[in-house]
């Protein structure tokens, strides 16, 4: 009677159940990525105290700005318009603007349309802003009013707040 | 036929494999552990952060602040048109963050940086109904989140016309 030879199978068994456990370690690390990033975008995005201060700076812009920046709006290319700097072209009063943001710890404005359709499909041909405020825009839903505009706000600490201007 | 051999070197490859498996596993465990303890500390900063900031800019928001008057250190009284006097504290012996009948313990782990309360005035504003800014800045860090502030910022427009509001040690 043959004896059978079980031996020879020891690397392949030992290869098989490697390659399962490493498989399925690769998607347990893959999925708990995911729930990080989720939990990234919650701690970066729209949180309460952001919320609060960029609500003060829409209070402000509400009774500042100046015509030409919705007349402006319609025509540029970006879609959206840069306010960072207070340029006087779109601010009234630059002085209280300049330190407005300063105290609020601003690093960039933007403003919208409500509808960021226009505005999403414009940054796919052609990268205006950096990837984490692309990031951001990409999360901003758009809830069908019409003729409203928006306030998008990244603050120095790297985190990202919006609001849609009254 | 000679197994034997094969034998030994099949349980050497094994070994190796178990071992690099393992201590792949072992380094993704720690790693796991580190974010999930981390992402904690962040939920309960912002947390806390939030519960904070939404009590005070309520009344920020609501009501129109009249006076300014400090009552130790850490320490001011915040009054309003309604009447009401709210005293904002900082306990930072014991990591608490007292504001009228709220107070919020923050983690042992985190501490609070300098706080800070100042008033820029403008005198040569137009057209818009604010012309002073109130910003009381009270800045939170965590050991694991070294240079990163969870602390609190709260800034308040108002005219100076309708409360002439001091600059107060805070």
């Amino acid at each position: 009677m043959k004896k059978v030879q079980k031996n020879g199978f020891m690397l392949a068994e030992t290869l098989i159940v490697s390659v399962f456990v490493l498989t399925t370690l690769v998607v347990i690390y893959a999925q708990f990525r995911m729930i990080n990033s989720s939990y990234s975008y919650t701690f970066k995005y729209n949180t309460v105290n952001n919320i609060y201060l960029t609500d003060e700076l829409r209070s402000y812009l509400n009774e500042d700005i100046t015509s030409d920046l919705l007349n402006d709006l319609e025509s540029v290319d970006e879609k959206f318009i840069e306010i960072s700097y207070c340029q006087s072209k779109y601010i009234n009063n630059t002085n209280y603007c300049n330190n407005l943001f300063d105290i609020l710890e601003i690093n960039q404005v933007l403003i919208t349309k409500d509808d960021l359709t226009n505005l999403k499909e414009a940054l796919k041909t052609t990268r205006y802003l950096d990837e984490k405020m692309i990031s951001f825009i990409d999360t901003i839903k758009y809830d069908g009013l019409d003729n409203t505009y928006r306030i998008i706000v990244s603050y120095q600490d790297g985190t990202y707040a919006s609001l849609r201007l009254n | 036929m000679k197994k034997n051999a094969f034998t030994t070197i099949e349980l050497i490859v094994s070994f190796s494999l178990t071992t690099v498996i393992a201590l792949l596993m072992f380094q993704m465990i720690i790693s796991l552990k580190n974010i999930y303890v981390k992402v904690g500390v962040k939920t309960s900063l912002l947390t806390k952060q939030s519960l904070i900031s939404r009590t005070i800019n309520r009344d920020l928001d609501d009501k129109t602040v009249t006076s300014l008057t400090s009552c130790g250190d850490s320490c001011i009284e915040i009054g309003y048109t309604d009447g009401t006097v709210k005293q904002l504290k900082i306990d930072k012996e014991n990591n608490i963050i007292s504001y009228g009948d709220d107070s919020f313990k923050i983690s042992d782990s985190a501490y609070f940086g300098e706080e800070s309360l100042t008033i820029t005035a403008f005198y040569s504003i137009e057209g818009i109904s604010y012309n002073a800014i109130l910003n009381i800045k009270i800045p939170i860090y965590h050991q694991l989140y070294e240079g990163e502030d969870y602390g609190l910022n709260f800034v308040y427009q108002y005219n100076y016309s309708d409360a002439n509001l001091d600059e107060v040690d805070f």
